[in-house]
């Protein structure tokens, strides 16, 4: 058990080494360095530079050393937990985003609580109730949801509320409460606004859950435990939930992680169109401005967010799964 | 009668119906796939509309209808206000009027005026598929305009645009899948065929590249494209972008069929009569997946479409002068030209149609392609 | 109504329903069974046998339906006669009836435990479900039932799981968990197939033993006649659906009369005179589908003795040839 947290454990942080070796070349990538966009910059502002400087301000950064020297350089300060520069906010990344990072957080947190409360209740009553009306209607709005971009679903739902209920959607506080300290009520009309990313978000994982918790139970069903564990007298319901369900959880919980990564990777683009104060405009915006560290930043922690879901998921297997206990110790 | 739930009466007939029913069974079993041919209907449809798309479309896609911007789209009538029923369906005609709050000219219903359809009409002239030099297309309004999915801020029509459009998305899928493919099958014929310390390598790859966030990686990547670059170059790097990410579940796939396969007769038959290495491979083990490697590659042409059309409507995929169902919906961005204009959102529509389209298809070659599948 | 009678089947019959059209998969079988008395039921694999063995626990999957038949259940305790078919498949009798009254075990031991449970909570569970006793009662129960059935150092067995088990342990595992509640009825569907021929002979004998020790009665189902012998009292032979012949296992190894039944036992390798050299014979063809059309005797295709225009046309009659040997075909008419 020990021994294959340890495995696991190193996988992860030989994941995390190399996407941080991604994110290093991702904000090198763009043509010129800090040094030269921060000229730019001032440039732009109607300031005169001067070469030296330029040198100066790059000497200073570190970024005339080799790559590999500024690469370390980097990943102590992350370590640190100093990110960098933003170009764009002049202030330090990591402040930008430790604004900004909780809201992402807690989307991601109650997407995937949504995504998965509702899934396996669908799947479950789809596989039982196989072909039933249920069961087809389901299949028909996973078929959707599963075609539907995240950013169009937003589209739509914004579109029908403002048609129907004549107010908008976006966002995740109301004007009232847009710059208030934290409350009771601000957290109650935090949560009154969350639906909406929460359901644009999870659609397509819901979809496909359901699908994947479907298509389980029913190999499952079809197996000669549930049988045999009928044939003891068992009521259906108990059976169902201690024998084929249970079982067919094991494959679900090993989607966590990659269905997390999914999350992770629609967040920004529904932050986009819903304009919600998380890390999503903050990172389109760093993107198309070419705010190099903080875009890095960003990648580097997104990444970190689904490394650390995939150890959970596999930690959560090991836990559930005693076949695998059992083969990894032998 | 216990518990049957249908009553179901019992004489001669019975056995009437036994016999007919091992057919059946095959039927019913390929009734399964019914959705799979609706959806290759579906996906042959569009791909008539991309390839005849100049002579489909009324108008040419940056073309300008200068006094009906931002237009609604204009409904086909039979019946006008004299309730006289017309054979041939026409729209009405349209005038700009000035808004009596705004000032602002605004485009409005002029029922008075009656622009009949008319097929075959001669229109801008185009080069279908860069030779033929045509001006006919398929139907316009006579006396008029006719933009029957409406038109954008600058009056172009949305109808016209949304099939070049097509073509466009389309084609960025095909090439993915292409690029995809051979990704795909070099990786993963490698690590399958030399096995070792290749294999183990690209195996980690796969994982890595698996368990990392394909869309901030796709939108970082697009995102350090220079923008100077012409439309088709951002083209083809972008559907490279698109299937660097998606090569890897072909890739496990090419490479597992080969670590089972190559263990079997036919290839250690083939090896011993002294076959070389990309021979064998080409002559032997593909034929025996194809219908695997078809299967997966169905299943990635939708993310390629919602790649595609995820990152150009975020402004860091395919931009104007390019039309594609992506870069149509960047203009439906905020809320305020979709409550004025929802019409913008019709793009969309074709997305999700095709993806659907597409989804129904791979499930049914997967079905096919796995005999033991129920 | 007999006194010691504890299963009676009357006329069963037994459909698939496929989109609406219904095939006949069981016949009207008929058979009955006393207290603590052992039947074979016999035939090729797809005549139909687990389908009726599951028909008597009403564990029948839900495209296979019960058209007519009775199957009487006299309940040891109240002294009930219950017509299984009548009940409600989800209702509390059956419920009752499954686990504590008819125990099963299946044909493949690796599958008939759920993988991520213990065998000591898969068993505890039933003998909780239906004995009022606490958890640690239950588990001692347990124990003891897997010393019963000769599973080596029980206490620690208890607490393995089902992969940490070979076959044949399982198979005992599951025959522990059938006989938790003292059933009076064991249904066991092939419950050897699966295993290694040593270890087919040794779950025979333990089989044998608890049904001495415990006096249930047993239902024993098979594909191979060979292992019947030793185990059984009467045998019926199935095929396709319909019981073909039925006698006491010495009528049928020594007096067989249907064609079917001496083509099995012709099937049956001999260990005892291998000197005899006798050749096995394998049957004609295959087992029909159950979708052929097949009008009459299902096995006239497969008959060196088929006679046209007769074995075709109707299913024979019952002939009696002894008290309680019976066959079902035209030969003896
Ligand atoms: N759930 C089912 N669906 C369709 N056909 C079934 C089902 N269960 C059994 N059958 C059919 O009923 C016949 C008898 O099956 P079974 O009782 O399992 O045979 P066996 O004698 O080998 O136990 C077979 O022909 C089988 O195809
Ligand atoms: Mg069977």
């Amino acid at each position: 058990m020990v021994q294959i947290l340890i495995r696991r454990t190193g996988y992860a942080l030989a994941t995390l080494f190399f996407v941080s070796i991604i994110c290093f070349i991702i904000i090198q990538l763009p043509p010129g360095d800090y040094a030269d966009a921060y000229a730019a910059k001032r440039h732009a502002g109607g300031e005169i530079i001067r070469a030296e400087e330029v040198e100066a301000i790059r000497h200073q950064l570190g970024l005339d050393r080799p790559m590999y020297i500024q690469y370390l350089n980097w990943m102590w300060g992350v370590v640190r937990g100093e990110l960098g520069m933003s170009l764009e906010y002049k202030r330090p990344v990591s402040e930008v985003i430790a604004e900004r990072l909780p809201l992402t957080l807690i989307l991601a947190f109650s997407t995937m609580v949504f995504i998965y409360s509702v899934a396996l209740s669908i799947g479950i009553l789809s596989a039982v109730r196989q072909y039933s009306a249920a069961d087809h209607f389901f299949t028909v709005i996973g078929y959707i949801g599963l075609a539907t971009p995240n950013f169009l679903l937003a589209l739509l739902l914004m579109y029908a509320s403002h048609k129907w209920f004549g107010q908008s959607v976006g966002g995740l506080f109301s004007p009232q409460f847009q710059d208030a300290p934290w409350s009771w009520a601000r957290l109650m009309d935090m949560l009154s606004h969350l639906w909406v990313p929460v359901v644009v978000l999870g659609t397509a994982g819901t979809a496909f859950q359901i699908r994947t918790m479907r298509a389980v139970l029913l190999d499952e069903l079809n197996k000669m435990y549930v049988i045999a564990a009928r044939s003891t007298g068992l009521s259906e319901f108990r059976m169902l939930m201690k024998y084929p369900v249970r079982i067919a959880l094991n494959p679900i919980v090993s989607t966590l992680g990659w269905e997390l990564t999914r999350v992770i990777s629609g967040a920004p683009i529904v932050g986009v169109v819903l304009s919600l104060p998380d890390t999503g405009p903050l990172f389109l915006k760093s993107l198309l401005d070419q705010d190099t560290y903080l875009a890095g930043a960003m990648i580097l922690i997104y990444c970190t967010l689904v490394i650390a879901g995939t150890f959970i998921s596999d930690v959560l297997l090991i836990i559930l799964d005693p076949r695998i206990r059992y083969e990894r110790l032998t | 009668m216990v518990n049957t739930g249908v009553k179901v009466k019992r004489n001669k007939h019975v056995r009437r119906l036994d016999i007919a029913t091992a057919r059946q069974l095959m039927w019913w079993k390929f009734k399964r796939h019914r959705m799979a041919l609706l959806g290759i209907s579906v996906i042959l449809f569009f791909l008539l509309l991309a390839i005849f798309a100049e002579f489909l479309s009324p108008y040419a896609p940056y073309e300008r209808t200068a006094i009906y911007t931002s237009g609604s789209p204009m409904g086909l009538n039979f019946i006008d206000t004299d309730r006289k029923l017309h054979i041939c369906p026409f729209v009405y005609g349209r005038v700009s009027k000035r808004d009596p709050v705004t000032l602002r000219l605004k485009p409005a219903i002029d029922t008075s005026q009656c622009w009949p359809l008319r097929f075959f009409v001669k229109g801008s002239s185009y080069k279908l598929w860069g030779i033929f030099k045509l001006n006919i297309h398929l139907f316009g309004a006579k006396g008029g305009f006719i933009h029957i999915f409406g038109t954008d801020k600058l009056g172009r029509d949305l109808f016209s645009r949304c099939l070049y459009a097509t073509r466009t998305s389309l084609s960025v899928g095909v090439i993915g899948i292409i690029f995809t493919f051979f990704i795909g099958i070099v990786m993963g014929g490698i690590a399958g065929y030399i096995g070792g310390m290749v294999d183990n390598i690209i195996m980690r790859i796969i994982e890595f590249i698996r368990s990392i966030p394909t869309l901030p990686l796709w939108l970082s990547l697009a995102a350090a494209l220079p923008r100077e670059w012409s439309a088709l170059k951002v083209y083809f790097a972008i559907t490279l972008i698109l299937s660097l990410v998606s090569w890897t579940n072909l890739a496990r796939r090419v490479r597992s069929k080969l670590l089972a396969l190559r263990e079997e007769d036919f290839v250690i038959s083939a090896r011993l009569a002294g076959c070389k290495t990309a021979r064998i491979i080409r002559r032997h083990l593909l034929p025996s997946f194809l219908s695997y490697i078809i299967v997966d590659l169905t299943i990635s042409f939708p993310w390629m479409i919602l790649g595609e059309t995820s990152l150009s409507f975020l402004g860091l995929g395919l931009r104007e002068p390019a039309v594609s169902w992506g870069v149509l919906l960047f203009s439906a961005q905020n809320i305020l030209s979709i409550v004025h204009m929802p019409w913008l959102l019709i793009p969309g529509i074709f997305v999700i149609v095709s993806v659907i389209a597409f989804n129904f298809v791979g499930d049914g070659l997967r079905d096919a392609a796995d005999p033991y599948s129920k | 109504m007999p006194k010691d009678m504890l299963l009676e089947i009357k006329d069963l019959e037994i459909s698939l329903l496929v989109e609406s059209h219904m095939v006949n998969i069981i016949d009207n079988v008929s058979f009955d069974l006393k207290f603590g008395e052992v039947i074979a039921i016999v035939g090729e694999s797809g005549c139909g046998k687990t389908v009726t063995s599951q028909a008597i626990a009403r564990l029948l999957p839900r495209e296979l339906k019960i058209l007519s038949g009775k199957i009487l259940f006299y309940s040891k305790i109240d002294e009930r006669v219950l017509d299984v078919c009548k009940l409600d498949p989800k209702g509390k009798t059956i419920h009752y009836i499954r686990g504590d009254q008819i125990g099963m075990i299946f044909q493949e031991p690796m599958s008939s435990f759920s993988p991520v449970y213990t065998i000591g909570n898969q068993i505890c569970e039933v003998i909780r479900l239906h004995q009022k006793v606490s958890k640690k009662k239950a588990r001692n129960i347990s124990i003891e039932l897997l010393d019963t059935v000769g599973i080596p150092n029980p206490v620690a067995a208890v607490d393995q799981y089902p992969h940490e088990f070979s076959g044949g342990m399982r198979q005992r595992a599951m025959i522990a968990r059938a006989i938790s509640c003292n059933p009076s009825l064991l249904i066991a569907d092939e419950p050897t197939t699966a295993l290694d021929v040593t270890i087919q002979a040794q779950i025979l004998v333990l089989l044998q033993e608890l049904q001495k020790e415990f006096g249930m009665a047993i239902i024993f189902i098979t594909h191979d006649l060979g292992v019947v012998a030793q185990i059984s009292h009467r045998v019926f032979i199935m095929y396709m659906g319909k019981i073909v012949e039925e006698g006491s296992v010495h009528d049928i190894f020594h007096n067989p009369k249907h064609p079917y039944t001496e083509n099995l036992i012709h099937a049956i390798p001999k260990l005892g005179n291998l000197r005899e050299r006798r050749r096995l014979v394998p049957i004609r063809g295959n087992v029909p589908s159950i979708f052929d059309e097949l009008h009459g005797c299902a096995f006239h295709p497969r008959c060196k003795f088929f006679m046209p225009d007769k074995c075709d046309v109707h299913f024979p009659k019952c002939k009696h040839l002894t008290s309680n040997h019976s066959v079902w075909c035209y030969l003896y008419e």
